[in-house]
């Protein structure tokens, strides 16, 4: 069986423009942005539920990562570290607004802030009742975290190395997430497990 | 069954495989993907099973943000860091209402006396900042006005932020150097949001109204300074509040020191401060497009109301004034905030020229 890891093309081009932005190329930052945005913004979106502070989030990042240009190292992912730079700066300002955030909670119309609910998934879009139902159980069964990095495999398509280094996690602990949450959709809709 | 499923988990992780289902994978990797599939049944049977767990795995994915606003935002926020200097952003509140009049009547201060206002405020300012940036002619400033229905949105090269409400003025320093003072001086309202800096490269934030100063050191705030007095309401953070003498014009008590979840009204030499431990977000949330009240008294949203949107608001059963009232409405405009009050009052609410009226018509008809 032919699992060769291909360099995927976009990857090769994330890693060069990169090397162009280290070397002050803006319009390499702006091309990554624009290359970019649509992935950090639903991944940030899905984590703070709120469309202000994820466009303002990766607005952020991306000026971080420019003021630090002459420091930065070379990535092998250019795409986890996005992802990562965008979550670690989406906790720190949770930390900041916590207080704030709180309160605002309270106050909003009870509507559940809950990040990677399993209403995110797309079969859940379905008419099938029963599916729908069977889907909710199974995923809301598993914590956020694994919601988190089913998300960041199907949707970002990233390795489980890159789950990794996106949330923080060893390698291992990534797998295992990943497999846990398909080993659920398994055991629910193929009858195996 | 526990090697297939094994094989399966190979699968799912397989960034080339999950490309391929995506339908991003290149001419190439499709190729060898039909190869494989047709090489063995078994791996049909996988493939199968492979596909329907990917294919429940699948995130709705959000819209998508408007692109072009986005990178031109980075571009203003990039041209700031290179040259250095501050970006202003007005955002407008439309008034939905159409006047029935022609001709729509603001009451707008007479442009003479607007213009004396300032100059004698200019001069006062001149004298009593004891730290302030104006006094040295060498920091050029900028004068950020906003008229009613307008908010303006100043950012700063080091990621401060400050929210200017309507019918208010802020002046700032022209250029941010290394060693500028984050200095500024309010007559109105406003919102600051600043980022704390390391201990070494601290510097200052100041904010002056006529009563007095805010030093801060990384915190969220609003401060309030219309007519007499001057109101801090702290989110986050801490300050130190200094009143003004009224005949030295310097700040010359000690500072006090305010704490978060508190807000401070003060005067032009004021001796004591007195403040009061409730809830800021009524005084700190018009910032954002959601304007929240808790046991707010009806007055002070009329008053809010009258500053921001420049209209005259008029409530035809008085006693409703000391009413107060709690939630949270949309701030976007006018209409939507006059139509929000009258549904929480149960008061009708209309319109006459540049006069709001909440109650029955037909009772203030001549």
């Amino acid at each position: 069986m032919a699992l060769i890891e291909t360099s995927n093309k976009l990857a090769a081009e994330d890693r060069q423009l990169w090397e162009r932005l280290r070397l002050d190329d803006e319009k390499a930052l702006e091309t990554l942005f624009t290359r970019h945005h649509h992935f950090l913004y639903d991944y940030c979106l899905k984590l703070a539920r709120s469309e202000e502070l994820a466009k303002d989030c990766i607005q952020e990042v991306f000026i971080y990562i420019w003021k630090k240009r002459k420091d930065i190292a070379s990535v092998s992912s250019v795409k986890a570290y996005l992802l990562s730079s965008v979550r670690r700066h989406y906790l720190s300002m949770l930390e900041k607004n916590r207080k704030l955030k709180n309160r605002h909670q309270s106050l909003a119309t009870g509507e559940d802030l809950y990040a990677f609910s399993p209403e995110d998934l797309v079969v859940l879009q379905e008419h099938r009742e029963e599916k729908k139902e069977l889907l909710q159980n199974a995923m809301s069964e598993i914590p956020a975290r694994m919601r988190e990095a089913l998300y960041l495999r199907t949707f970002d398509e990233l390795s489980y190395k890159e789950i990794a280094e996106v949330m923080q996690v060893s390698p291992q602990v990534a797998y295992n997430y990943v497999s846990e949450a398909f080993q659920r959709l398994k055991k629910t809709f193929l009858g195996k497990g | 069954m526990t090697e297939s499923s094994s094989k399966l988990d190979t699968l799912l992780f397989d960034v080339s495989f999950g490309r391929w289902l995506s339908g991003t994978a290149s001419e190439d990797e499709k190729i060898r993907w039909q190869e494989w599939l047709e090489a063995d049944p078994e791996n049909q049977e996988l493939c199968k099973e492979a596909a329907e767990l990917w294919r429940l795995g699948q995130f709705q994915p959000y819209p998508k943000a408007d692109l072009d606003i986005e990178l031109s935002n980075l571009r203003s926020r990039l041209s700031q860091l290179s040259e250095a200097s501050s970006t202003a952003r007005i955002i407008s509140l439309p008034r939905k209402y159409k006047s029935k009049s022609n001709g729509t009547q603001r009451r707008w201060l007479p442009r003479t006396a607007f213009a004396i206002a300032v100059a004698m405020l200019a001069a006062i300012v001149w004298n009593l900042n004891p730290f302030g940036f104006l006094r040295n002619a060498n920091d050029a400033t900028k004068i950020l006005t906003t008229e009613y229905g307008k908010r303006a949105e100043l950012n700063l090269p080091d990621g401060s932020r400050v929210v200017l409400n309507a019918n208010s003025q802020l002046t700032y320093p022209a250029k941010w150097t290394s060693k500028t003072k984050r200095c500024f001086f309010l007559i109105g309202e406003a919102y600051f949001d600043v980022v704390s800096m390391p201990e070494d490269e601290q510097k200052e934030f100041v904010v002056e109204s006529r009563d007095g100063m805010i030093k801060v050191v990384g915190t969220r705030f609003a401060v309030y300074a219309r007519g007499s007095g001057t109101r801090v309401a702290l989110e986050e953070g801490l300050v130190e509040v200094m009143a003004v003498d009224t005949v030295s014009f310097k700040m010359n008590r000690e500072p006090f020191l305010l704490k978060p979840g508190h807000i401070l009204s003060f005067k032009q030499g004021a001796k004591d401060f007195h403040p009061k431990a409730i809830d800021v977000l009524p005084y700190t949330s018009w910032w954002q497009n959601e304007f929240v009240m808790n046991k707010t008294p009806l007055k002070e949203i009329v008053k809010r109301l009258e500053e921001t949107y420049g209209v005259t608001v008029k409530i035809t059963d008085e006693r409703l004034l000391e009413e107060t009232v709690s939630g949270s409405i949309e701030n976007y405009n006018l209409a939507v905030m006059t139509r929000g009050l009258s549904a929480v009052l149960k008061i009708p609410v209309r319109q006459e020229g540049n006069v709001i009226i909440f109650g029955e018509s037909g009772t203030q008809e001549n």
